[in-house]
C-alpha cells in the first residue's frame, strides 16, 4: 500500500497575525493510504475539520498554517494558491456538513455539475452541452440519484438532505479524485439516509480505488466504515490505528471513556458511563496532557509535558499512561 | 407566482393610488385658500367668490372629487389656476428634466456606489475598506440640501466655477447630480458590502473553492449571482421614489423640474397640478414596487412557489 | 437502564393523548382558497404512567416534535383530547394553563436560545419561582441555589451568563429551571442532540438521577435510537405523522415488527467492527409532508408492500397478545394467521 497523503507536524492558529493567532492544531502527523478509509473521530474542538481544511488552504484567510502535508511529492502547505486550486476537485475532494447550503441556491444541479465537470475533467474542457449532460447524468446514477434527468434541472432547494448530498458527492467526483475528504457528512441526515450515503462512500472506495478521510464524532459509523481511525482531542491525536483493535482494545484513556459514552450491551445490560468534566476551550489549554483533568490515570507527569506519540506495530498512542488491553474496566471511571 | 396572487398584488397597487389622490385632493382644499393664495388678501370678496366658483371651489368636497376622479378616468386632470392651462400639459413640459436628473444620478449612484461596495467586502477590514465606509458614513449624514448648498458656495460663489441655478449647459448638471447621488451612493456602497459580506463566506463559496475554483472566479461565478438579488430589489425600489426625491434638490439649485413646479404649485395652492405629480410619482413608486415584487421571485429560485421542500 | 417487565399499573395514566392532531395550512392557493395542508400529527394516541419514560422515536418530518408542541400548547391540536391527571387540557383557560405548566415542563434541544443572555443562571432558575409567587426572596434564592448544585453546577457558576458556560452547563441549567417548580412530566424534545458526546452522557445520566429524585415521568423524544434504547422504558416510532409501532422498548428493540421499525433499528451505526449487521436500507426519499403517499404512508419503501397497503391506511393493532402494537397489514394479517 501507498501512502497517498502525509501530515508531518501540522499545526494551525486562527487570528488576525501570526504572533496573536491563536493555535487550534498542534502538530498532527498521520499519513492516508491509498484506497484505504480513514477515520478522524473527535468532540466539538478537536481540530478534526481544521485540519483537513488546512491541507486543501481552506480554512479561511485567517489560518496560520505551519508543517508539511505531502501529496504526489509537494508539499501543500507551502503550494501557491493557484497550483492548490488545479488540486481541488482533481486529485482531492472534499464534501462538507451541510449538503443543503453547500450548493449555490439560484443554480440549478446543471450548472453546478457543468461547471465541475469542465473545470476538472480535462476531456469535457471545451464539450458541448449533449455531452456535458451525458457525463453529468453517469456520474449521477453512480451515486444514487434516481431519474437523473429531471434532477438537473432542479435547483438546491427542490432537493432533500439526502439527494444534495449525492449531488455534492456526484460533483466531486468529477475529476476522479484519490482522495476525498469528507467533514462530517452525515450529520445532518436522517439515520436511514446516514446508512445509504456511507454505503455508497464505501461503495465508491471500493470500485475507484479512491481514499476517503472520514471527518466524524460518532464511533458507530467509523466502526462501520473505516479501515483504520485517529482519534483526536483539543488538536492532537491521540490513538491511531486499525479499526478493529483500537475499538476492541482502546490504548488511550479518552478513546475507552468515548466508547462507553455511549449505550452499549455489555453483560446483557445497558451500560453509559460519561466522562466527567468538560472540553477545554482552546484559548484556555491546561499545561501537560490536555485530557488530564478529566482522565482517571492522572498522574503529576501528565500535567508537567504533553504526552509524545508512541508508534508500535502500526498503531499509535500518546499517552503516559496508556491502557494496556489486560487491564479490566474497573480502573475506569468519570474523575470529577 | 400564480394569477392570483399576481392580481391581488395589482388591486392593492391601484387601491395606494387611490387613497394617495384621495388624501392629497382632501389636505389640499382643507390647508388654505386657493383663491386668496391666487388673488391675494387685498381683493374685493367678490372676486374671491367668483374664483371659487368658477373653480368649482364652493361645492361640497366630495362632490369635488367625484367630478375629479370622473374627469381622471378620461384623462382630465384638470386645469392649472394659473393661464387655465391643461394641468397634465404643464407637468409634462418639465418632466424631460427632471428624468434627466435622475438618470444622471441613478448611473452615478449605481456606477460608484455599488462597485466601491462590491470593493470593500472583498478586502474587508484594510485600509481602504475602512476608508470607504468612513466617507460613506459622512455622506449620508449630511442632508443633501446641506451638501447642494455647501457645494453652491464652494463652486459657485467662492471660486465662481460653477453656475448656481438653471439647467442650460452641461455644467448646470454637475453640481446638482452630484448632491442627489453622494447620499445615494453612499447608502448603496454600504448596503453592496453587506449583502456581499453576507454571501462570501457561506458554505457554498466553500464548495466552489473545493471544486477547484480560485477566489476570484468563485466571486464572480457564485458570491455576486447571489449578492445580486437583494441589491437588485433595493436598486429597484429606489428609482422609483427618485422623482420624489429630486424635489428638495431641484429647489436648491432652482432646477426647473417637477420638484420645483410642485413646490411652487403647493405655494400657490395650483391644485390641478400639485394633484397631477402627487399620481404620477404615487403611480410610479406603486409601479416599480410592483415590478420589483414580481422580479424577486425570478431572481430568487426559492421564492417561487412550486413543489419546494 | 432496562426496562423490566411491568406489573400492571392500577392507577390511571399521568399523561393521556387520543388522536391528537395538529394540521397546518400553507399558502395562499388562489381566489378558491385551496390552501395546502400538512398534517404534522394524524392522529396519535399514547399514555405515559407515572414514574415511566416515554421514548418518541423518529426522523425529519414523523411530527414527533409537534406532537410535543401540541401537548404544550404551543401549537393548540387541531383535535383529539390530551389529558393530563384526569383534566382535560382543551377546556383549561390561559389562567390555568399557567398553573399547568408548574406540572408540566419541557427542555428543547438548542439550550442557548432557551436561556435569556442578559440574565444570570441562578436568577433565570429564580425567575419562575417569583411568577408563581413560590415562598420570599431568601428561599428563592436558596432553591434555586440547592438546585443549581444538584444539577452539577457549582457555585462559582451561578453568576455566569449563558454565553460564559459550555453546551452541556447551559443544559443543565435550563433542566433546573424545568424542575425549580417541581413539575409532574417533564418532556424533553432532543435534549442531547447539540451536546458533544461526552457530554450527552452526562447530561443523560443526570436526566436519569432527576428523575429518581423528582419522582418524575419523562417523555423523551429523538432521532438517537441508542439513546432511547438506553433511557425509556415505553416508546413509540413515528412517520409522517402517525405511530407505525408502539411498546416496550426492550421488546421492540429485541424483536422490531414494523418494516419502518426494522430499517430504523438496523441503521444505527454500532461501535464494534467485527459485528456484521444486516443494514435494511430503505429505497427512496423520507416522504413529502405536503404529498403523503395514499394509504400507508411508508408504502413506498417498504419492502413488504402489497396491494391494500397503496389504499388503505393500517390501524395500530396489538401482536402477540403484549402491550406491543403494530400499524402493519401485512404484519397484522400474518399474527392473525398463526
Amino acid at each position: 500500500m501507498s501512502t497517498i497523503l502525509d501530515f508531518i507536524d501540522l499545526k494551525v492558529a486562527f487570528g488576525p497575525s501570526q504572533p496573536l493567532a491563536l493555535p487550534v492544531v498542534h502538530g498532527v502527523d498521520f499519513s492516508v493510504e491509498a484506497g484505504e478509509i480513514m477515520g478522524l473521530v473527535g468532540e466539538s474542538g478537536s481540530g478534526k475539520s481544521v485540519t483537513c481544511l488546512a491541507a486543501l488552504n481552506l480554512a479561511g484567510p485567517q489560518a496560520h498554517i505551519s508543517g508539511k502535508v505531502r501529496f504526489d511529492g509537494k508539499n501543500l502547505v507551502t503550494l501557491p494558491e493557484r497550483e492548490m486550486s488545479k488540486l481541488r476537485g482533481r486529485e482531492l475532494a472534499m464534501i462538507f456538513q451541510d449538503p443543503m447550503s453547500s450548493l449555490n441556491p439560484v443554480k440549478t444541479l446543471r450548472s453546478q455539475m457543468f461547471e465541475a465537470i469542465k473545470l476538472n475533467n480535462p476531456a469535457f474542457l471545451n464539450a458541448r452541452r449533449r455531452a456535458l449532460t451525458a457525463e453529468a447524468i453517469r456520474l449521477l446514477e453512480e451515486v444514487g440519484i434516481p431519474e437523473p434527468i429531471t434532477r438537473l434541472s432542479a435547483y438546491p432547494h427542490q432537493l432533500s438532505g439526502g439527494m444534495s448530498q449525492r449531488a455534492m458527492i456526484a460533483m466531486m467526483l468529477a475529476g476522479s479524485p484519490t482522495l476525498l475528504i469528507a467533514d462530517e457528512p452525515t450529520t445532518a441526515l436522517d439515520v436511514t439516509i446516514q446508512a445509504q450515503i456511507l454505503r455508497l462512500l464505501r461503495g465508491l472506495s471500493d470500485e475507484r480505488g479512491m481514499a476517503i478521510i472520514l471527518i466524524t464524532h460518532d464511533l458507530g459509523v467509523i466502526a462501520e466504515t473505516c479501515d483504520r481511525v485517529a482519534v483526536m482531542y483539543c488538536g492532537r491525536i491521540v490513538e491511531i490505528g486499525d479499526v478493529a483493535s483500537v475499538f476492541s482494545s482502546p490504548a488511550h484513556p479518552y478513546t475507552r471513556g468515548l466508547l462507553k459514552s455511549r449505550p452499549r450491551l455489555d453483560q446483557g445490560d445497558l451500560q453509559l458511563t460519561p466522562i466527567g468534566g468538560t472540553v477545554p476551550s482552546p484559548y484556555d489549554l491546561p499545561s501537560g496532557c490536555a485530557f488530564a483533568p478529566r482522565c482517571s490515570k492522572v498522574s503529576e507527569t501528565c500535567a508537567e509535558a504533553v504526552p509524545p506519540f508512541n508508534i508500535a506495530d502500526d498503531r499509535g498512542v500518546a499517552c503516559f499512561h496508556p491502557v494496556e488491553a489486560a487491564e479490566t474496566d474497573d480502573a475506569e471511571g468519570a474523575a470529577q | 407566482m400564480n394569477l392570483a396572487v399576481i392580481s391581488i398584488k395589482i388591486f392593492r397597487a391601484m387601491i395606494t393610488v387611490f387613497l394617495l389622490v384621495l388624501f392629497v385632493f382632501v389636505i389640499l382644499r382643507l390647508s388654505g385658500d386657493p383663491a386668496v393664495q391666487m388673488l391675494g388678501l387685498e381683493v374685493d370678496p367678490s372676486a374671491l367668490e367668483a374664483f371659487r366658483h368658477r373653480w368649482g371651489l364652493d361645492r361640497p368636497v366630495w362632490q369635488q372629487f367625484l367630478s375629479f376622479f370622473w374627469n381622471f378616468m378620461h384623462g382630465d386632470f384638470g386645469q392649472s389656476f394659473i393661464g387655465g392651462r391643461d394641468a397634465l400639459g404643464v407637468v409634462l413640459e418639465r418632466l424631460p428634466k427632471t428624468l434627466w436628473l435622475m438618470g444622471l444620478t441613478t448611473i452615478f449612484t449605481f456606477g460608484l456606489g455599488i462597485p466601491a461596495g462590491i470593493y470593500a467586502s472583498l478586502h474587508r477590514n484594510t485600509i481602504a475598506d475602512r476608508a470607504i465606509m468612513g466617507l460613506t458614513v459622512a455622506s449620508f449624514s449630511l442632508p443633501n440640501f446641506v451638501v447642494g448648498i455647501i457645494l453652491i458656495m464652494v463652486f459657485g460663489v467662492v471660486f465662481r466655477l460653477l453656475p448656481t441655478s438653471g439647467s442650460e449647459t452641461v455644467w448646470h448638471y454637475i453640481m446638482p447630480v452630484v448632491t442627489m447621488a453622494t447620499a445615494d451612493a453612499a447608502i448603496f456602497a454600504r448596503f453592496s458590502r453587506s449583502a456581499m459580506l453576507e454571501v462570501l463566506y457561506s458554505p457554498y463559496m466553500r464548495t466552489a473553492r473545493a471544486k477547484g475554483l480560485m477566489w476570484g472566479q468563485a466571486v464572480r461565478r457564485h458570491a455576486l449571482p447571489n449578492a445580486s438579488i437583494p441589491i437588485v430589489t433595493v436598486g429597484g425600489i429606489y428609482v422609483g421614489r427618485q422623482i420624489a426625491a429630486a424635489t428638495i434638490t431641484e429647489n436648491v439649485f432652482a432646477w426647473p423640474g417637477i420638484g420645483k413646479l410642485l413646490v411652487t404649485s403647493v405655494q400657490t395652492r395650483d391644485l390641478a397640478v400639485v394633484q397631477c405629480i402627487v399620481i404620477l410619482v404615487g403611480l410610479t413608486m406603486v409601479v416599480t414596487n410592483l415590478l420589483v415584487d414580481l422580479a424577486y421571485g425570478w431572481l430568487d429560485p426559492r421564492t417561487r412557489t412550486g413543489d419546494g421542500k | 437502564m432496562n426496562s423490566q417487565l411491568r406489573s400492571v399499573e392500577p392507577l390511571e395514566p399521568l399523561l393521556s393523548v387520543r388522536n391528537l392532531r395538529l394540521t397546518f395550512r400553507y399558502g395562499f392557493g388562489g381566489w378558491f382558497g385551496n390552501r395546502r395542508h400538512v398534517h404534522a400529527v394524524d392522529g396519535v394516541s399514547f399514555d405515559v404512567a407515572r414514574g415511566e419514560v416515554l421514548g418518541i422515536v423518529g426522523e425529519s418530518s414523523s411530527g414527533k416534535s409537534s406532537v410535543a408542541k401540541s401537548i404544550l400548547n404551543i401549537h393548540p391540536p387541531s383535535s383529539g383530547q390530551v389529558v393530563f391527571d384526569g383534566e382535560d387540557l382543551d377546556t383549561l383557560s390561559s389562567h390555568e394553563w399557567r398553573d399547568m405548566r408548574r406540572e408540566i415542563q419541557y427542555v428543547f434541544q438548542d439550550p442557548l436560545g432557551a436561556l435569556d443572555p442578559r440574565m444570570t443562571v441562578l436568577d433565570q432558575v429564580i425567575e419562575p419561582l417569583t411568577i408563581h409567587s413560590i415562598g420570599n426572596t431568601i428561599e428563592r434564592r436558596r432553591q434555586a441555589h440547592d438546585l443549581l448544585g444538584a444539577v452539577g453546577l457549582m457555585t462559582e457558576s451561578h453568576g455566569k451568563y449563558p454565553h460564559e458556560l459550555s453546551g452541556g452547563q447551559r443544559q443543565r441549567v435550563v433542566l433546573a429551571r424545568a424542575l425549580i417548580l417541581k413539575p409532574r412530566l417533564l418532556i424533553c424534545d432532543e435534549p442531547v442532540s447539540a451536546l458533544d458526546v461526552s457530554i450527552q452522557a452526562q447530561v443523560i445520566q443526570l436526566l436519569e438521577e432527576l428523575k429518581k429524585t423528582f419522582d418524575l415521568s419523562i417523555v423523551f423524544i429523538s432521532h438517537d435510537l441508542s439513546l432511547i434504547r438506553y433511557f425509556c422504558d415505553t416508546m413509540v416510532v413515528m412517520y409522517l405523522g402517525r405511530i407505525v409501532e408502539s411498546g416496550s422498548t426492550a421488546e421492540i428493540f429485541a424483536n422490531p415488527r414494523h418494516p419502518y421499525t426494522q430499517a430504523l433499528i438496523s441503521a444505527i451505526p454500532v461501535a464494534e467492527p467485527g459485528l456484521k449487521h444486516d443494514v435494511i436500507a430503505l429505497q427512496g426519499e423520507p416522504p413529502n409532508p405536503f404529498n403523503p403517499p395514499t394509504g400507508c404512508h411508508f408504502h413506498p419503501r417498504c419492502r413488504l408492500q402489497e396491494t391494500i397497503c397503496r389504499s388503505v391506511y393500517p390501524d395500530l393493532e396489538p401482536v402477540d397478545g403484549s402491550a406491543l402494537r403494530v400499524a402493519c397489514h401485512v404484519v397484522t394479517s400474518r399474527h392473525q394467521d398463526q
